[in-house]
């Protein structure tokens, strides 16, 4: 390493140091998060390599990432400790971070955010902003670290416990599920983890993901690996209230339908349709979601009981390595 | 010049599938028959593809897009797919809360198995706008391949005389409505299937993009073109100034389309169906020049063109070029004159189309990709909205 980037990288660990040992006034969520090697099983390709966050040292890359839930005006501690050979840190946003970009010693850009450098580590501290749903993801190399699986989901709650989506009873709801959406081009994911020639602009999916998985894993209660702990499918009784926290960590927009169901968006990103007195919801069939946008969708489980897949209405996105059906499908399921 | 002949329902489809009207129990309600079929469409760089779609008669090809389907708020639908296909068909119809009899279950519908299966689908048209259907079953492929249309439900209060989109006072009266279908044809992927070959999404790559299943611009030919045998529906919209256009965008295909027109914003209305209004009926439509169609919506925008505050007596003074500084096409579409309803002079050997001193103005994906025919302009998702004097019998 330069003489340079070595005392770069020094005063990173110092600094990183010198804000964890301040006492926070009011410690109220912490999460230990470890950005490490893993793998993940699609259909057809039961080993991809892929970076993600895990919750321990030890413990298996997530993709997603684990949930950071919060209260809105809590204090949110993220301790990330990088087990990866380069530098990586975590953005979070629309949440009130002051951003502290990092340029190496020649001045070229390599986070948005304070980086915690291979083998060390780095604080974030902030008061969780308005109730919602939001990403979280890599801001060092991300069209590398957010492809390679570095991204998770984040629910401020308007109060502990609640089931409500904001602050407005009209956002109540009786069950939850986040969708989050993203890509997987194996030749790139290879490219990342071996450490060789990664180049966006070859970027060809051959998968696309609904919570780290592909249909039909994304309707197994069975996980297709430990990284993917989630699916994608949510019991319903009719007449019951879904949210459908949508979050599009992907490079591509994808168009989210509810098979037969008119879904209402109400809001997205911590920022409700309901404001000022004026209500501004709307209903969709399908909702065109663009990279890194987020949509919270309301909507009622039917009288008639039977599966309601949810899927990209994009239908080039349903496969697997060209293989229908897979892809980005989830479901309702209504006993 | 060509137009289509306004027949008091939707201009520009004049083929609907006529509804067989039948007594269920204590309401009206509407049957179709509707068959699986193929067919080859032309398109205007003389290319003949492929197709797989519906058709509302055994005895006929498929067609492109699939018969319009017009019902009334409160009637009980019902839909009999039959299948002339090599493999199963099914229908899926957003917005709507169908249940099936017959065929067999599938991933996202029930099917109609190959060769000569059925399947019924029944829903009740509970709420007026613009709704699509397409298949089912192997959706990347069969949609594509063409198993798409439009179902219009009618507001309870819809008469010839008092035409409204979503019913009275919802600010939706209309003057003229117009259904403009998004589509895209890939041909080595049509040809694929064509020839029993192996069909990988992954090569998707379109050639041609397409407005209620034709190519500008073709899509200024009129319905029901006999040389466009399996492609009935055209696209021309004409309307005269200050009147209330209905445009129904339907996104039916494989991509987003980003789609103005020429000559004046829109005003968003609805989509999906939904009426922009709020609970107490709070005006949330929105005015926009440029609309992105994402794929499975559709959009409903009242268009009006009104020209500045033009009328007859108030022509806006205007002062064009000499005729040896313009740039003129031939064939044109100009009438040699600024003015509406007024022609005037063009070079000598030229050619014009204009009818009356119409203005001419496009209505098309800005992605300018999609405006060609395999990459020849004009082209692809383009069309025309003509805007005929006010004393025009149209």
């Amino acid at each position: 390493m330069s003489k340079a980037l070595e005392i770069t990288v020094a005063l990173m660990l110092v600094s990183a140091l010198f804000i964890s040992v301040v006492p926070p006034a009011q410690a109220d969520v912490s999460y230990d998060l470890w950005a490490k090697a893993g793998t993940i099983a699609v259909p057809g390709a039961p080993s991809i390599p892929v970076w993600g966050f895990s919750t321990t040292a030890t413990g298996p890359a997530l993709v997603p990432g684990p949930l950071i839930e919060a209260v809105q005006g809590e204090l949110v501690t993220i301790t990330l400790h990088n087990s990866l050979a380069e530098p990586v840190s975590i953005i979070f946003p629309a949440q009130n971070v002051q951003p502290t970009p990092v340029k190496d010693a020649s001045g070229l850009f390599v986070s948005f955010s304070a980086i915690a450098p291979p083998s060390g580590m780095v604080v974030y501290q902030f008061t969780a902003g308005n109730p919602g749903s939001y990403l979280y993801e890599s801001g060092a190399q991300p069209q590398k670290q957010v492809h390679m699986g570095l991204y998770g989901p984040m629910i401020v709650r308007p109060a502990p416990g609640s089931n409500q989506a904001y602050n407005d009873v009209r956002s109540a709801f009786d069950a939850e599920l986040l969708v989050i959406l993203s890509e997987i081009d194996p030749a790139l994911h290879a490219a990342g983890a071996s450490g060789g020639a990664y180049s966006i602009s070859a970027f060809q999916p051959q998968y696309w993901l609904i919570n780290g998985r592909t249909y039909p894993d994304t309707v197994s209660a069975t996980s297709p690996s430990p990284g993917q702990p989630w699916s994608a499918k949510v019991n319903a009784s009719p007449g019951q209230r879904i949210l459908l926290r949508c979050l599009n960590a992907g490079f591509q927009n994808h168009s989210l339908t509810v098979n037969s169901i008119i879904a209402k968006v109400i809001g997205g990103e911590g920022s409700p349709l309901w404001k000022n007195g004026l209500d501004a919801t709307y209903g969709v069939s399908s909702i065109v979601i663009g990279s890194g946008e987020g949509y919270d969708l309301l909507l009622t489980a039917p009288a008639t009981s039977g599966n309601y897949h949810i899927y990209d209405r994009d239908l080039l996105h349903l496969v697997n390595a060209g293989t229908y059906p897979g892809g980005m499908i989830g479901l309702i399921q209504v006993p | 010049m060509i137009r289509s002949k306004d027949s008091g329902l939707l201009p520009g489809m004049c083929l609907v599938a006529l509804a067989v009207m039948f007594l269920s129990g204590s309401s009206w309600g509407a049957a179709f028959d509707l068959w699986a079929k193929d067919a080859y469409i032309s398109t205007p760089d003389g290319n003949s593809i492929y197709i797989w779609g519906l058709t509302d008669s055994a005895a006929n090809r498929a067609q492109l897009p699939a018969p319009t389907l017009v019902v009334q708020q409160g009637d009980t639908v019902n839909i009999t797919l039959h299948n002339d296909l090599a493999e199963p068909v099914s229908l899926v119809f957003p917005g709507q809360d169908v249940v099936s009899s017959g065929g067999v279950a599938g991933l996202l519908a029930q099917e109609a198995p190959a060769a000569g299966g059925t399947v019924t689908y029944q829903f009740a048209a509970g709420s007026p706008g613009t709704y699509m259907y397409h298949s089912g079953t192997n959706v990347h492929k069969q949609v594509h391949m063409g198993i798409y249309g439009v179902i219009i439900v009618r507001p309870a209060d819809w008469s010839p005389t008092n035409k409204t989109a979503y019913g009275a006072g919802t600010d939706t009266e209309f003057d003229r409505e117009h259904l403009l279908i998004t589509g895209e044809l890939d041909p080595d992927l049509h040809w694929a299937v064509e020839m029993g070959e192996d069909y990988d999404i992954r090569a998707f790559k379109a050639r041609y993009w397409t407005v209620n299943g034709r190519c500008f611009p073709d899509t200024l030919l009129p319905d029901n073109a006999a040389y466009l045998p399996n492609q009935p529906y055209g696209a021309l919209i004409m309307c005269k100034p200050d009147e209330r256009v209905l445009l129904r965008y339907v996104g039916v295909g494989m991509q987003n389309h980003v789609l103005h027109p020429h000559g004046n914003h829109t005003r968003v209305i609805a989509q999906d169906g939904q009426l922009l209004k709020g609970p107490a009926g709070e005006d949330l439509s929105t005015l926009n020049f440029t609309v992105l169609l994402g794929t499975g919506q559709t959009v409903d925008q009242i268009y009006i063109w009104s020209g500045l505050g033009y009328t007859p007596s108030n022509p806006i003074p205007t002062r064009i070029p000499g005729l040896k500084n313009l740039v003129i096409m031939d064939p044109t579409l100009y009438s040699g004159s600024p003015y509406l309803g007024v022609k005037g002079d063009l070079p000598v050997g030229t050619t014009s189309l204009n009818e009356v001193g119409e203005y001419y103005f496009m209505l098309h994906a800005h992605e300018e990709l999609q405006i060609t025919n395999w990459g020849a302009f004009p082209g692809g998702l383009m069309t025309l909205i003509t805007v005929y004097p006010p004393d025009y019998p149209l």
